[in-house]
This record gives C-alpha cells, sequence and structure tokens, in this order.
C-alpha cells in the first residue's frame, strides 16, 4: 500500500471522527458552573436532561468522594461487591457480630448511596431486629439511635426522598416512643444532648419541641422529620411518595400531637398543662382535616376529612330543593316502587319496626334498599315542565355531594378522623384532665403498697382511686359518646380491676359503684369473683320437660327426612 | 470471642497431619510419576518412555540432594535487587494513602473502635502485601523468558531447583521488607488513634447515696469526646475508675487541681484464656449433650432454663496456683471471664440484667465453694474474680481456698453456672467463659497475626513462581489471583460444591434462566436432563478437587484473635507454620519439575 493512499485513509478517519464529535458534543457536554458559583453553560442535552429531571448526582443530594472513589474501585463490579456485602452483612447479623455488621452497612450505602431501599431496609434491621438483641435497655437505645442516625444519614444524600424523611419521624415515634422500653427509652432520649445536636444538624430545632420538663421530646421531633417531609412532598408536583396514600403520610404529622399528648399524661402530667396540649392536638387534627385530600380511583375531585358534616347537609339542601320543585313527586315514585315488590315485602315494610319478625326486619331491609335506588336524577327526570332543567342540575350537584360524602366516608374508614377530634375534645374536659391524675397517682401508691390514707398531702391508694372513678363518672355523663371508646373503657375497667382485687381485697363492688354501667358494657375476667358455696341454688337450670322418645317414633322421624329433603 | 471448633493439641495434630500430608504426597507421587511416564510414552514409545521417566526421577532426586544454598541465596539476592525498586516504594506509598484516608471509611460511632481499627489495618495489610506478592511473582520469570535475560541464568551451571527456591526466596524477602514497615506504621496508627483521655471537674462529681456503695464514693460524667463519655467512681482517698465503654476504661487518680484520667485500658489487649470443657445438665438434673435451642438460626450456642436444675459446667484442667501468680505475687482469687448470651420469654425487670450465679467445685471431692450471684451483661467481657479464701458453706467455722480445697490435685476444677429467673435462659458456647491468666504483650501477639499474613504472602509467591515456569505472565497472573480468591473463600466455594443444589449446577442454573424457569420445577426428564445433570456433578467435583488443592488462606489469618484481644496461641502458630511449609515444598517441586521439563531455549 503507497504512503499516499495511506496518508488519504487517515484523512477520511480523521474527518470522520471531527465530523463525529459534533453530535457528540451536542450530547454529552457537561454543564457548568459561572464565575462566582453562578449559572454557567446549561451543557449538553443529556446534561439538560439531568437537570430538569433531577436525576444528576448532585440533584439527588450529597456528593461524597468516599462514595464515588469507592465506586471507581469495584471497576464496574459494584453490583457484585453489592452482593457479597449483602451476604456479609447477613452472616454478621446471624453470627451476633455487631460491628462487622455496622460497618458492612457503612460500605454498602457508600457503594448504593441512592438506592433507599437499602438505606430504609438496614436502618429499620439496626433499630427493630438488631437492637432487640441486646438484653441492656441502654444499648437497645444506642443500637435504636443509630439506626435512625443511619437513616438520617441517607436522607443527605436523597434529598428529594420525602418518604426517607418520613420514615425518620415515624421510627423516632415508634421505636422510641412504643416500644416496650418506651419509659426508658423516652427517658434516655430527653437527656441526651449528643443526639439532639445529631438531629439539630439535620433539622435546627428549638424549643418548639420540648416536652412539660424543658427537654426534647421524641414526638415532637418526629413531628420535625413529619413536617419536612411534607414540604419536601408539596415543594414539586414531580417528586411521589411511591405507593404510600397522602391520606397516611400527612396524618402523622398531627397524630404526633395526639401521642405527645398521651404521652405526657403516662409520664404524670396533668393540669392545664395538660389541657393545653390536647387543645393544641385538636388544632394541628383540624389543620390535618382542612388539607385537600385525592379522590378515590383517580377521581380529580378533592376532599377533605373535616368537610363531612358540612357535605351532609348540603346534600340535604339540595335534595329538598329538588323536592320543593315538585312537592310529592318522590314519595309518588316510592309507592310506585313498593307496589312493584312482593307482597311480603311489601307487608314488611308496612309493619312497624317494632312488630316485625326477623322474616321480615329483613325483607323491609330489601325494600329500603330498593326504594334508596331512587336517585335525585330519576326524580328530576320526572318533574314536569321548566323545572326540569332546574331538577336536573340540582341532581348533578347532589350527586356530586354524595360522591364527595362517600370519599369522606372512605377516608374515614382508613383514618378515624371523627373519632380522634372527638378524643381530643374529651381529654380537655376538666373531668377526665381530673380522672386521669387521680388513677395516675392512685397507681403510684398501689406500687408503693400505699393503700390507704385520708391524709391530702398524701392519699392513699383508694382514695385516690375512689375520687378518679367520680371524675370519670361526671366526664361520661357529661360526654355520652365516650362510652363508645374501647380503649379508654377497658384501661378504665383494668384499674377497676386493681381497686377491687388488691385495693379492696377482692370484696364485691358496691352497688352504686360510679363506673357500674362502664364494667358491665365491658365485662373483665379480673373483675369476675369466684363462685361461693351455695351459689349453685342460684345457677341451677330447670330442666326442660321432655317426653321421652320412643324408639318406634324416632324411626319415624327418619323416615320422614329424606321427604322433607327434597 | 466465637470458636466454633477446638483449637487441637500440637502433637496429636502433628501426627495426624503428617500421615495425611504423607499419604497425599505419596498419591501425588503416584500420578504424576503415572502421567510422566504417560506423556512420555506418546511421545517416545513406551519402552524409551520408560527410560525417559526414570531419567527425569534420578536427575531430578540429584538436583534437589545438590541443591546449593549458596546459589539459592545468589539469585535469591539478585531477584530482590531487580525487583526492589518501584514496586516496593509504590506499594508502601499507596498503604500509606490509606491510612492518611482511614477516617473516610471508619465508623466515629462504633462502639469498639479497637476492633475496627485493627480489623482495618490488618484488612488492608493483607490485601496490599497479597497484591504485591502477586505482581512480583506473576511476572518475573515469563518476563525473563520472554526477554531471553534467562539465559543467563541457565547457562551457568545452575540448577532449576535453585532458580525456582531463588525467586521464591527473593520475593519473600521483598515482601517481608513491605510486611514489617507496614506492620510498624499500622502499629503505631492504631496506637496512636485509639489513645486518648477525658476531663473531669470535682464539681462533676456527687457523693452516691445508694445501698451497695461505700461512704465516702462519689459519681460523675466526663466529658464528651471521641463519641463517648464515662460514668467515674472514685473512693474516698479520690483514686478509682471509670465504667467501660467503647470497649476500654481509664483510671481516675486525685491530683492538686482536680482528677486526671489515664490512657485507654482494655482496648489493645492480649489475653490469655484457659478453657475448659462444657458440659449440661438440663432441667430435670440429668447430664445432656447441650442445652436448649431458644429457636435461633445460629446455633453456635445453646441455652439453659433459669429456676431449675439446669446448669452448664466447664471443666478446667493442668489448673495451679502458678498459672495466675502475677509480679505481685500468689493470686488473690481466681479471674472468671464469661460473655453469656440472655433470652428472655418475659420482659421482666427491664432495668436490671438477668440474675445467674457461679459456682466452683472440685471434681474429686465434690467441695463447692459459695455461691457468686451476678447480673449478665451481653456482647463486653465480663469478668468475675472470686476471691480466693471462703467459709465452707457446710461449716461456717472452716475455710477453704481456692488453690488448695477446690482445685483437685492432678488441676482440675469446675465452674457450674445457673440461671437464677425462672422464664429466663443464659446461652453460651464452650469458648465464652474462660479463666483468665496473665495477659500477653499486645505488641508481641500484634506481630504474631502478621505472621499469619506472612505465611499467605510466601504461599502466594510460591504459587506465582510455580504457574510462572509454565504459562506466561497475564495467565500466571490470572491463575494466582484466581488461587487467592479461591484460597480466600475457600469454605464459601466448598458450601456451594458440596451444599444443597437449588436450581441445579452451573449448566442447569444457565438452562433455567435462559428459559425462565424457576428453581423449584424440575426439568422435564430425558436424556438431556441427564446429561446435564452429569456436567454439573462433574464440575463440581473438579471445584471440589480444586478447592482442596488449593490452600484455605482464611486458616492462615489470625485477624479474629488480634481484633477480639487474645493471645495468638503458640500451638497455633506452629500448626500454621508446619503446613504452610508442607505446601510451599509440594509447590516448589510442582515448579522445578515444570521448569525442568520446559524448553526455556527457544
Amino acid at each position: 500500500m503507497s504512503e499516499h493512499r495511506s496518508m488519504i485513509r487517515w484523512m477520511i478517519y480523521m474527518g470522520l471522527i471531527a465530523m463525529l464529535l459534533v453530535p457528540l458534543v451536542w450530547l454529552s457536554q457537561p454543564a457548568t458552573i459561572g464565575a462566582n458559583g453562578g449559572r454557567g453553560s446549561p451543557g449538553g442535552k443529556l446534561a439538560q436532561m439531568r437537570t430538569e429531571e433531577h436525576l444528576g448526582e448532585a440533584n439527588l443530594g450529597k456528593i461524597d468522594p468516599t462514595s464515588e472513589t469507592l465506586k471507581l474501585m469495584t471497576f464496574g463490579m459494584r453490583g457484585v461487591a453489592v452482593l457479597f456485602l449483602w451476604n456479609k452483612a447477613n452472616r454478621y447479623k446471624k453470627e451476633e457480630d455487631w460491628d462487622g455488621l455496622t460497618a458492612t452497612l457503612e460500605q454498602m450505602t457508600l457503594l448504593q448511596p441512592h438506592f433507599v431501599s437499602v438505606w430504609r431496609y438496614q436502618s429499620w434491621n439496626l433499630a427493630f431486629n438488631v437492637a432487640a438483641e441486646f438484653d441492656d435497655y441502654r444499648v437497645r437505645y444506642f443500637y435504636a439511635k443509630k439506626g435512625i442516625t443511619f437513616l438520617m444519614d441517607g436522607t443527605v444524600y436523597n434529598q428529594r426522598e420525602p418518604r426517607m424523611l418520613w420514615d425518620v419521624g415515624w421510627m423516632m415515634n415508634q421505636k422510641i416512643g412504643r416500644s416496650d422500653e418506651r419509659v426508658q427509652f423516652r427517658r434516655l432520649f430527653a437527656v441526651d444532648e449528643e443526639f439532639h445536636d445529631l438531629i439539630d444538624d439535620h433539622i435546627p430545632f428549638g424549643n418548639e419541641v420540648d416536652g412539660p420538663r424543658g427537654k426534647p421530646d421524641n414526638w415532637l421531633v418526629g413531628r420535625q422529620w413529619y413536617l419536612k417531609a411534607e414540604k419536601l412532598y408539596e415543594s414539586d408536583e414531580r417528586i411521589n411518595i411511591g405507593q404510600m396514600a397522602d391520606l397516611l403520610f400527612f396524618e402523622q404529622s398531627a397524630k404526633c400531637r395526639i401521642n405527645f399528648a398521651e404521652a405526657i399524661e403516662k409520664d404524670g402530667t396533668f393540669g392545664e398543662v395538660a389541657g393545653n396540649t390536647w387543645k393544641k392536638a385538636e388544632d394541628a387534627w383540624r389543620e390535618y382535616g382542612r388539607r385537600e385530600m385525592p379522590g378515590r380511583a383517580g377521581r380529580k375531585q378533592k376532599h377533605r376529612l373535616g368537610d363531612l358534616e358540612l357535605h351532609v347537609a348540603q346534600f340535604k339542601k339540595l335534595r329538598s330543593q329538588i323536592d320543593a320543585l315538585q312537592p310529592g313527586l318522590r314519595k309518588k315514585m316510592e309507592q310506585e316502587k313498593l307496589t312493584e315488590l312482593n307482597d311480603d315485602v311489601q307487608e314488611a315494610y308496612r309493619t312497624a319496626e317494632k312488630q316485625r319478625s326477623p322474616q321480615q326486619s329483613g325483607l323491609a331491609a330489601d325494600a329500603q334498599f330498593q326504594l334508596d335506588r331512587i336517585s335525585d336524577k330519576d326524580v328530576a327526570e320526572r318533574i314536569e315542565g321548566k323545572n326540569q332543567q332546574q331538577a336536573m342540575d340540582l341532581a348533578v350537584d347532589a350527586m356530586n355531594e354524595v360522591l364527595i360524602i362517600n370519599d369522606i366516608e372512605h377516608s374515614h374508614s382508613t383514618v378515624p378522623y371523627q373519632t380522634w377530634l372527638e378524643r381530643c375534645q374529651i381529654e380537655q374536659s376538666p373531668h377526665v384532665l381530673a380522672g386521669r391524675e387521680h388513677l395516675y397517682l392512685g397507681n403510684q401508691q398501689y406500687e408503693r403498697a400505699q393503700f390507704d390514707s385520708d391524709s391530702e398531702q398524701n392519699l392513699g391508694a383508694r382514695q385516690q382511686f375512689e375520687r378518679g372513678f367520680a371524675a370519670w363518672a361526671r366526664a361520661f355523663k357529661e360526654h355520652k359518646s365516650l362510652i363508645e371508646d374501647r380503649p379508654i373503657c377497658e384501661d378504665l375497667v383494668t384499674v377497676v380491676a386493681i381497686y377491687r382485687n388488691h385495693v379492696l381485697d377482692r370484696k364485691e363492688l358496691p352497688d352504686d359503684f360510679p363506673l357500674l354501667e362502664i364494667i358491665k358494657k365491658y365485662p373483665s375476667e379480673e373483675l369476675r369473683l369466684p363462685e361461693k358455696p351455695g351459689d349453685e341454688k342460684k345457677t341451677e337450670k330447670k330442666p326442660v320437660d321432655e317426653k321421652p322418645v320412643k324408639a318406634e317414633d324416632r324411626e319415624g322421624e327418619q323416615a320422614a327426612k329424606p321427604a322433607s329433603d327434597e | 470471642m466465637v470458636l466454633e471448633s477446638d483449637i487441637p493439641n500440637f502433637l496429636p495434630w502433628l501426627l495426624d497431619q503428617a500421615w495425611f500430608f504423607v499419604r497425599v504426597v505419596f498419591a501425588l507421587f503416584c500420578g504424576s510419576l503415572l502421567f510422566g511416564y504417560l506423556v512420555a510414552a506418546i511421545r517416545n514409545g513406551p519402552a524409551k518412555g520408560l527410560i525417559v521417566t526414570r531419567q527425569v526421577v534420578v536427575t531430578a532426586a540429584v538436583d534437589l540432594l545438590c541443591t546449593s544454598p549458596r546459589r539459592i541465596m545468589a539469585l535469591a539476592w539478585l531477584s530482590f535487587k531487580e525487583s526492589i525498586g518501584q514496586r516496593l516504594v509504590v506499594a508502601f506509598v499507596l498503604f500509606l494513602l490509606i491510612l492518611m484516608f482511614a477516617g473516610w471509611f471508619l465508623d466515629p460511632d462504633s462502639p469498639n473502635p479497637g476492633r475496627l481499627y485493627l480489623s482495618f489495618v490488618l484488612s488492608a495489610t493483607n490485601g496490599l502485601v497479597l497484591m504485591l506478592a502477586l505482581f512480583l511473582s506473576s511476572f518475573s520469570l515469563p518476563g525473563d523468558i520472554k526477554s531471553r535475560t534467562i539465559y543467563t541464568i541457565v547457562t551457568k551451571p545452575v540448577r532449576r531447583s535453585e532458580i525456582v527456591l531463588g525467586r521464591l526466596l527473593g520475593f519473600t524477602a521483598i515482601g517481608t521488607l513491605l510486611l514489617a514497615a507496614t506492620g510498624v506504621l499500622s502499629y503505631v496508627f492504631v496506637v496512636r488513634s485509639l489513645d486518648h483521655t477525658h476531663e473531669i471537674q470535682p464539681s462533676d462529681l456527687s457523693l452516691i447515696e445508694k445501698s451497695g456503695y461505700q461512704p465516702g464514693q462519689k459519681q460523675g460524667q466526663t466529658n464528651y469526646a471521641q463519641k463517648h463519655r464515662h460514668l467515674v467512681t472514685v473512693d474516698g482517698t479520690g483514686n478509682g475508675s471509670t465504667d467501660i465503654q467503647h470497649g476500654h476504661w481509664h483510671e481516675v487518680t486525685r491530683t492538686k487541681s482536680g482528677y486526671e484520667l489515664g490512657p485507654p485500658l482494655g482496648v489493645l489487649a492480649a489475653r490469655v484464656p484457659i478453657g475448659g470443657r462444657l458440659s449440661f445438665v438440663d432441667r430435670e438434673g440429668k447430664q445432656a449433650d447441650k442445652g436448649i435451642s431458644v429457636g435461633k438460626e445460629w446455633t453456635y450456642r445453646s441455652y439453659i432454663a433459669g429456676s431449675t436444675l439446669a446448669t452448664a459446667n466447664w471443666q478446667f484442667e493442668n489448673l495451679s496456683e502458678k498459672r495466675f501468680s502475677t509480679s505481685e505475687g500468689p493470686p488473690k482469687s481466681l479471674p472468671i471471664a464469661l460473655s453469656l448470651s440472655v433470652f428472655r420469654t418475659h420482659k421482666g425487670k427491664i432495668e436490671r440484667g438477668v440474675i445467674g450465679s457461679i459456682e466452683l467445685r472440685n471434681p474429686d471431692t465434690q467441695l463447692t465453694s459459695r455461691i457468686y450471684t451476678f447480673r449478665v451483661r451481653e456482647f463486653v467481657l465480663h469478668e468475675i474474680d472470686i476471691p480466693r479464701r471462703q467459709i465452707d458453706k457446710a461449716d461456717p467455722d472452716r475455710a477453704i481456698d481456692i488453690y488448695d480445697d477446690l482445685i483437685s490435685d492432678d488441676g482440675r476444677i469446675e465452674v457450674i453456672i445457673r440461671c437464677e429467673e425462672g422464664g429466663q435462659y443464659f446461652g453460651m458456647a464452650q469458648a465464652d467463659v474462660y479463666l483468665r491468666s496473665q495477659d500477653a504483650s499486645f505488641a508481641v501477639n500484634f506481630f504474631k497475626g502478621y505472621l499469619g499474613i506472612w505465611l499467605q504472602m510466601v504461599i502466594v509467591v510460591a504459587l506465582g513462581v510455580m504457574f510462572s515456569t509454565l504459562l506466561s505472565a497475564p495467565v500466571t497472573m490470572m491463575a494466582t489471583m484466581a488461587s487467592i480468591v479461591m484460597g480466600m473463600f475457600s469454605d464459601y466455594v466448598l458450601e456451594l460444591a458440596s451444599g444443597p443444589e437449588y436450581g441445579g449446577g452451573p449448566i442447569e442454573s444457565l438452562i433455567r434462566l435462559l428459559t425462565q424457569r424457576n428453581m423449584t420445577s424440575p426439568l422435564p426428564p430425558g436424556m438431556m436432563k441427564s446429561m446435564v445433570e452429569t456436567g454439573d456433578s462433574a464440575y463440581l467435583f473438579a471445584l471440589r478437587v480444586v478447592n482442596f488443592l488449593l490452600p484455605n488462606f482464611s486458616t492462615y489469618s489470625d485477624t479474629d484473635y488480634i481484633v477480639n484481644g487474645f493471645n495468638v496461641p503458640a500451638g497455633l502458630l506452629l500448626q500454621h507454620l508446619l503446613s504452610a511449609a508442607a505446601y510451599l515444598l509440594v509447590v516448589c517441586l510442582i515448579g522445578y519439575l515444570f521448569l525442568k521439563t520446559r524448553e526455556v531455549a527457544r
């Protein structure tokens, strides 16, 4: 081959390379920062897309040189390295080598800093599984803290993941505030200044997280994390929370206040402080109730949990407006519908409720169901004349209200909004506050075995319990719905059982005992007294008057059976 | 420290392994002789093949017997000079960089920083030295053969065995230099990193008013340093100690200006445990092989139930007062170290540990000591000193002495542990309870750990030299690297090659992947299935053979001992040395035969 040809070939290749550089630069040019940190060049197409979709390393979170170095050192075999580390971590956990486990988790997250599920799973693993392996509650707290800290560190690398922030709040609440060691963990958390400083580096907080004793409370600190998660989620519509419903996502920040109020009462804070705390809880809960939630099945119409009564009233108003356009039409349509049903059904429907047999009650319910199917649209269609259009419009509005009401009721079945709202209101009652305080003090005296003392400065368990029961009785009288609150009532029954079994030394409760109605509604094994001798007469059953059955009669019955089966 | 199998005594081990070694070498010798004859027979015919084979054997015997140490040293020195320059400096600088940026990779919040740092430096050294050994040994001989500088050697009256041994010694010397340098640097790094102290002011201390404390005792918290603080307890004189945090504690001394805390103690230790033999008594008082299972996946520990007749008994042997004597004189107590596990079936008192008890017993006379109660502390080393002299519980007027009365004439004693709380369980393995004699020197122990790394390095060099006598440089490197990887993960490979095969071996797995078939559904019956299964069985058999032939590097690693603060037993070191020497002998022999049969000049 001549030199000339080689030269031409070389020039052609160089030319092609130069031509290819043009689309390459258009595609891959990196973005730059301008002078003084200002905006420089937006870069090529890929760099622009990364910026728009927030997919660049700098957009996802902190860029860690250690992490980048470690990733480079794997020479493209990051997946293999991670698999190896996962196996190693599982082995360390099995063999109870906690130092090895935590070191391996650090390495794992250095290799996969943006893999959210790694952070979430391993933080939960540390806080719940590994912590439970220890006997000493202080070491359990240390590892619970380690799990929470681990996840907090993960949020720095994934700054567009509200779910991670939410999880930090959840772990801080659940692990410290709801575990078996919650008394100890809350106490340790309150005085753990180093942990507070660590949290403060992520979410600066001031006195707003302090409990009644002037120390940070885990519920309120967790709430800060929930608020941060909410703020992030609302900042950009492209940010999502995965499979989690908005209803549950936004619930927790308000629920923290309720849990905090409950917790301080369990710690022994009552009176005005507790009342104000419940008030704040009510306000937070109402604010949650005012938040717009998306409709079911992708419906665009939003709803608010706190607006149920409003929408029910609105619906009733619209219905009455429809009925006013042609009075008596609805009743007439109902009658027409009723006549289409079976005679039995009609008769059952017409029979007074108290006089219906069980079968008739079922038939009447079916009839009512059929009558309820007469919609406002059906009524509007039957309205004659110029009012029909107006009736149709009203019917459409009424139907929308029904859909919203259904959405709200469905949300209420997931988050018992009304129940908790009432609870917040009831807990502010001076009778409830007094009742709780007396029972708390009574319990303390009981644990010190100081059962009886009339001294006002140091009332015994019996006196405290009795005052508490009286206060609760007044509370039940004031709030009729309180008797339906099973958790409160069952807790009271437990205290009554302690009072009866230990303080009263298993004597019968007096007939005028203030909470007798509660005990009857929520019976407890602990309150049942053993049967005394002589009680057999009371419980003796009368024998059933039964004729002896002759053998031939039985045969007749058996012979008749197949006929009746047909 | 977890010891899943006993360390055998040296002499019984030697006898057993020596016999095994002889059998293996004999099998290898016969196998290679047969193989050599077959090759020679194919090349030269059966009769001439026999003559050639005899010639090779005789020449080899002469070569090996007449090997000159002087020539070996000369070749070693040559290899050393050629290789020392750049590679060693690069490796050392790399290690320095790793140490400088170690803080990036080490968790500052670790509750046991000593373990973390020691583990880090030993692992980093291990990796670096093996890499150096790999590159040194893989490229040298093939490079010489390719560049024909080998002619300057083979044309001299030098035996092939001397070439192999000379290379091995030379590269070993370089690796040893690097290991020594990194060892010193690592030691300084660890000691300096862990060295710290705390401060406490007199105003931070307050009198203790709880029962169980002596009058005048004070307690308080130190400042927060190195991610932790200590609880200080001092007596009336102002002297005392801190609690154990992050695996260490400090001594506290009174000074004119206040209190001074000494350096951290217990974090870098070399404990010398005296182990015993564990047996169990079940809840009905009958002897049992092991305790009960509480459902844990890892069955290393078994459990005894509380408030029952169940006990865990350790019998210790060869004990004497002399073993526990210190520089201060005869022992005043019997130091027992515990590392028990707790399993609670109910919460009980959350803020209080589960109570257990210890009793000592003479196995011959059945004389027992008082019962000492303790609260279990998990995952930390819990040491209990049983006072030497105590009142006999059967006869209050009589005093008994542990060393005179409770240790039998032939040096045996039993330690009986019970759980004293109903519904709770204690878990233990044999190595969880031991008697603690005088600690060894941490520095010496640290460098004993490096011996294990050195042995691994020598084996890698030997493998590299062996492969390089036959293969080209890149292939040698790959083969040596594969040997290192297989050696590091030997247990895992063995488990893979012999354990249950979910989804079959490699061929079946490939078929399942391509056909999207899950692991549990069977392959369609027929000839293909038989072929696949046969192929996989053959592959796995070959894997087991290769795994058996290659050295298991993890057996040479004493990192666990150093990291957990235990002295590496001398018997174990001797075992490592002898097994490595046996391995080296065989590898060098194979290398010699390869080089002997190879046409160096083409």
